[in-house]
């Protein structure tokens, strides 16, 4: 790891209780012209400029992102069967995340309603209607109108479109049950 | 069977019959009369205390490369150190 990396970590470590207050001040709406106020915003902006940074090194510098991940995954192969178990766990991970990749695909493309029609004619003194559907969407939409949101017409008994979970919230999903997965198998492998 | 055995286990099918080879060792008994702990061995080969642990659970083969490693410094063929047990 280079000097730069290094000051950089050390710098995040070290002042991220400072960055801390400063993001609580400005959440209780607390500001003023002292130096207190001066230095902490001055080592926030700092903090907060090394982090882009620190992301951006984590997926462009490999040295970098191998002792990262390494770390924050316990990653350990220091010798031939550490690095058999590693492989295991690894290719376990894999195959589990893309089954569970698979299935939010298919929450988020699915959509499933169930709902009575009071205006629609009865056939047979039915007016229940099942509708299923798919629909992949490459890009997030804001405008986007759900055409059963105004139709008083009609009683759900079960609405679903999409999957509830926002982008960011996804990702950090799927993160979790990236790192979660390897340590559950690798733990499993180191018990045989 | 417990799930030890799974791991070490290498089928060879002979025309109808079908054997199960089963990697034994006697490191354990080689470790003990040269006076050393698992610690010690571990640290003498250059792997973790598990790894020498696994392998006298006859959890885990070993390399060929550690297999000769281990007959290099018990000073023995890898034949003495590990044998293969056949069952049907």
């Amino acid at each position: 790891m280079n000097k730069l990396n290094k000051f950089v970590i050390a710098y995040l470590k070290w002042t991220s209780p400072i960055a801390l207050i400063a993001a609580n001040l400005s959440a209780l709406g607390k500001s003023g012209d002292t130096i207190f106020y001066d230095i902490i915003g001055w080592v926030t902006i700092v903090w907060v400029l090394l982090l882009i940074y620190l992301v951006f090194a984590l997926a462009f510098q490999d040295q970098l992102r191998n002792r990262f991940v390494r770390w924050i995954a316990g990653i350990k192969e220091n010798d031939e069967r550490e690095s058999f178990i590693a492989g295991k766990a690894s290719k376990k991970t894999f195959i589990f995340m893309t089954g569970f990749i698979v299935l939010l695909i298919f929450l988020s493309i699915i959509r499933i309603d169930i709902y009575q029609n009071k205006t629609l004619n009865s056939i047979g003194k039915k007016n229940g209607e099942v509708r299923l559907g798919m629909g992949v969407k490459f890009m997030q939409s804001h405008n986007d109108d759900d055409e059963s949101k105004n139709d008083n017409d009609k009683t759900y008994f079960i609405h679903y479109k999409e999957f509830p979970l926002a982008v960011d919230g996804t990702l950090f999903l799927v993160g979790l049950m990236q790192i979660g997965a390897f340590y559950f198998f690798s733990r499993k492998e180191h018990q045989i | 069977m417990t799930s030890a055995e799974t791991y070490v286990k290498l089928p060879i099918h002979m025309g109808n019959l079908t054997l199960q080879l089963k990697i034994k060792t006697r490191l354990a008994l080689y470790r003990s009369d040269k006076g050393l702990t698992q610690q010690q061995l571990a640290d003498e080969i250059d792997v973790t205390r598990a790894t020498i642990i696994a392998i006298e659970k006859e959890n885990y083969n070993p390399s060929l490369e550690l297999t000769f490693r281990l007959a290099r410094y018990f000073k023995t063929d890898i034949h003495s150190l590990f044998y293969v047990q056949e069952e049907n």
